[in-house]
């Protein structure tokens, strides 16, 4: 990862991400199958991004280089993955509230798909599995 | 006759990554939905759904995770 050109020089890298990188080098080492192991490190990123110990942004760029992303492509292939996964939440966040009958005004929709923040968009679609109305997706956030 | 579509960025590096994180991101909610809901999720249910990159069956799936009564039964009717 300290190799990685916009990568922190290994200083900041969170310790849980360095664990998850040690882990998955040791499970290759003990020839545990590397399909297995991409895909734990794969949901052990998610985890990671979804308590806020990454930003979506990083995930999106740790996932380009280790999927083979050339290394002149992985800036543009981390903002569209990362544009495509945001888009995904905020969809499901509306579709949670459509099959549970939920009302919400169309004015939700705009800043809905307009935002940049990942940890948002996950505390949302959270809200939205319990939520009575529209309202109570925002409870404890800042306006 | 098929369709063929010359708009701009259109298999692109971008628009592939975002096609793909569109459905990884679908999936995660997916699973997202069934641990606000406290179900239980075994790994070959979370590999099975992770692994999916199926827009069509993701969205049935978000649709259901909201109502079955095992993360399993997300299967069931999917497999007629």
């Amino acid at each position: 990862l300290a190799d990685q050109p916009d990568s922190p020089q290994g200083q900041d890298v969170p310790s849980e991400l360095l664990d998850l990188f040690r882990f998955a080098t040791t499970c290759l080492a003990l020839r545990i199958p590397a399909l297995k192991v991409a895909g734990d490190l794969l949901s052990g990123l998610e985890e990671l991004r979804q308590r806020g110990v990454i930003p979506l942004e990083e995930m999106a760029q740790i996932r380009a280089t280790t999927s083979g992303v050339t290394e002149e492509h992985i800036g543009r292939w981390a903002a569209g993955f990362a544009e495509g996964y945001r888009s995904a939440w905020a969809a499901a966040t509306l579709h949670v509230l459509d099959t549970r009958g939920i009302e919400y005004s169309k004015h939700l929709f705009r800043p809905l798909y307009l935002c940049g923040d990942a940890g948002l968009l996950t505390r949302f679609l959270g809200r939205a599995v319990t939520a009575s109305h529209e309202g109570d997706l925002v409870v404890g956030e800042s306006s | 006759m098929s369709f063929v579509s010359y708009f701009p960025g259109r298999g692109t590096v971008r628009e592939t990554a975002y096609l793909e994180g569109e459905a990884k991101g679908e999936a995660k909610g997916v699973l997202r939905v069934l641990e606000v809901r406290g179900l239980a999720i075994s790994d070959e249910v979370r590999s099975r759904i992770t692994a999916c990159t199926d827009l069509d069956r993701l969205n049935d799936w978000l649709d259901r995770a909201g109502t079955v009564e095992s993360a399993e039964e997300l299967f069931t009717e999917t497999e007629v």
